[in-house]
């Protein structure tokens, strides 16, 4: 019997004699594969190749070389297949869990379901469409104040007309005209156009639209 | 040859040795046991994933994966974590064969690996935070952190107990611990099996469509 078996035991498991023989090199090529089978997989990525192909090679890369290092490092291979059914049965659990969890959140109405990988998808995410502002400002009384030539019915002439805002809001306290347009509203006397009083802007106008008014509303102005 | 001489050819005096408990199965219990935490940790890191995937795409501010998520550096701590697995391997092999010194110097060097895995950890985390992501900031941050902060706890728990290993071998007697070493091994791989799928599913597949 070899020193290794005796070390485990002296009964003498028949489960252990596989250990008898020397496990080293076989460690050794399995590090030299594992390595290569990742550098593949991070040169994936800078291969031009459909995504579909991307996606496959990945996962596929990735549970093969999950599977080497269970079936080898860590003996399974080799081990009481007990111990194999005891692990996938927690594996394929968690796995199922996995699936069943994401299936049934994604599974919603496209409208609120959103998907925004970087910042730029996020700006647009949030920009409004202008063409439903001059809506807004006039369903929201502004045109009772506030003229604006392209919007027929705009003529209101308590406050200052709008023509050329977006150009002359950048100059007005150095910020982005949208954070200009979007202070007025919500803040109407942080800047106070000179001639006009202060007070006279209702401070309360943003609460009485939804968000995507609002947006729509902002976006159209900074045009002007 | 008995496993009293076996050893007494290593500790110079031959006395008891340990008897593991084996279940009827043939295994020992210790085993066993280590494999049950390890399926149970399957669904752990099962919930932590599936909730960073259900949530991916849905923040609502910067930055985003694909935004500070860095490749090159990645692949080279997923890189050390591999070859820590190899040295654990090594370490298991060198106890199995009775041959301390080289158990000493493999386990020393997985936990050295360990370390600078979590060195490449805490490089990124603060890379992300002076990015600007926190755990607060968006959905990102939040399932990011919990998810690679309890991978790399794990990570952090396993270098303690290999580390305790390498120390109680200068001072205590490692006769009989090959199933305990084993046993951490286990453990040990087990932390780089679930880098292996979080690279991928985390990492690469982001970067799908995009190029790194
Ligand atoms: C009761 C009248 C009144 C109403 C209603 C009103 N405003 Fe005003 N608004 C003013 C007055 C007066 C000023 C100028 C004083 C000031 O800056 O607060 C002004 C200023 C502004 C300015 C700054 C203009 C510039 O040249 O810097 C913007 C932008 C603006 N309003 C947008 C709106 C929008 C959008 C609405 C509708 C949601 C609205 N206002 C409703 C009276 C009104």
């Amino acid at each position: 019997m070899s020193a290794e078996a005796s070390l485990h035991s002296s009964k003498g498991h028949g489960s252990h004699e596989h250990e008898q023989h020397d496990h080293v090199p076989t460690y050794i090529k399995l590090a030299v594969v594992l390595s290569v089978l990742t550098g593949v997989e991070v040169a994936i990525l800078y291969v031009a190749l459909p995504d579909a192909l991307m996606l496959t090679g990945l996962y596929g890369l990735a549970a093969v070389k999950f599977g080497l290092v269970v079936a080898m490092f860590m003996h399974l291979k080799y081990d009481n297949k007990m111990l194999t059914g005891i692990f996938f049965a927690g594996f394929t659990i968690a796995l199922a869990t996995m699936a069943a969890m994401i299936a049934l959140i994604n599974y919603q109405p496209s409208k609120t379901s959103i998907h925004v990988k970087d910042s730029k998808q996020l700006a647009a995410l949030n920009a409004g469409d202008p063409t439903k502002g001059p809506d807004v400002f006039m369903a929201k009384g502004c045109a009772a104040c506030h003229a604006i030539s392209s919007v027929p019915g705009a003529v209101g002439a308590v406050g200052p007309k709008l023509d050329g805002l977006g150009q002359r809001a950048a100059s007005r306290n150095g910020k982005p005209a949208a954070d200009y347009i979007r202070e007025s509203i919500e803040n109407p006397n942080a800047f106070v156009v000179e001639g006009y009083p202060a007070g006279l802007m209702p401070a309360n106008l943003k609460s009485t639209m939804s968000a995507d008014e609002y947006k729509n509303l902002v976006a159209f102005l900074e045009k002007l | 040859m008995s496993s009293a001489a076996v050893h007494s050819t290593h500790h110079g005096h031959d006395d008891h040795h340990h008897h593991e408990e084996y279940s009827y199965t043939g295994t020992p219990n210790k085993k066993i046991m280590m494999w049950a935490f390890l399926a149970s940790d399957c669904m752990f890191f099962g919930t932590l994933i599936s909730t960073y995937i259900i949530y991916h795409g849905k923040s609502l501010a910067a930055p985003y994966p694909v935004e500070v998520l860095d490749i090159p550096v990645t692949t080279a701590s997923s890189f050390v974590l591999l070859m820590s697995s190899l040295l654990m391997a090594l370490t298991v092999a060198a106890i199995n064969r009775d041959d301390l010194k080289k158990f000493r110097l493999w386990i020393f060097l997985t936990c050295v690996f360990g370390l600078i895995f979590l060195g490449f950890q805490s490089f990124e985390f603060t890379e992300f935070y002076h990015q600007g992501l926190r755990i607060q900031t968006n959905l990102f941050g939040s399932t990011f952190f919990t998810m690679t902060g309890t991978h790399g706890l794990h990570v952090a728990l396993g270098v303690l107990w290999l580390a305790s290993w390498w120390i109680y071998s200068f001072f205590g007697d490692m006769r009989g611990k090959a199933i305990d070493i084993e046993v951490t091994g286990l453990y040990w791989h087990f932390v780089d099996i679930v880098w292996i799928v979080i690279f991928t599913v985390i990492y690469l597949v982001e970067f799908v469509g995009v190029g790194a």
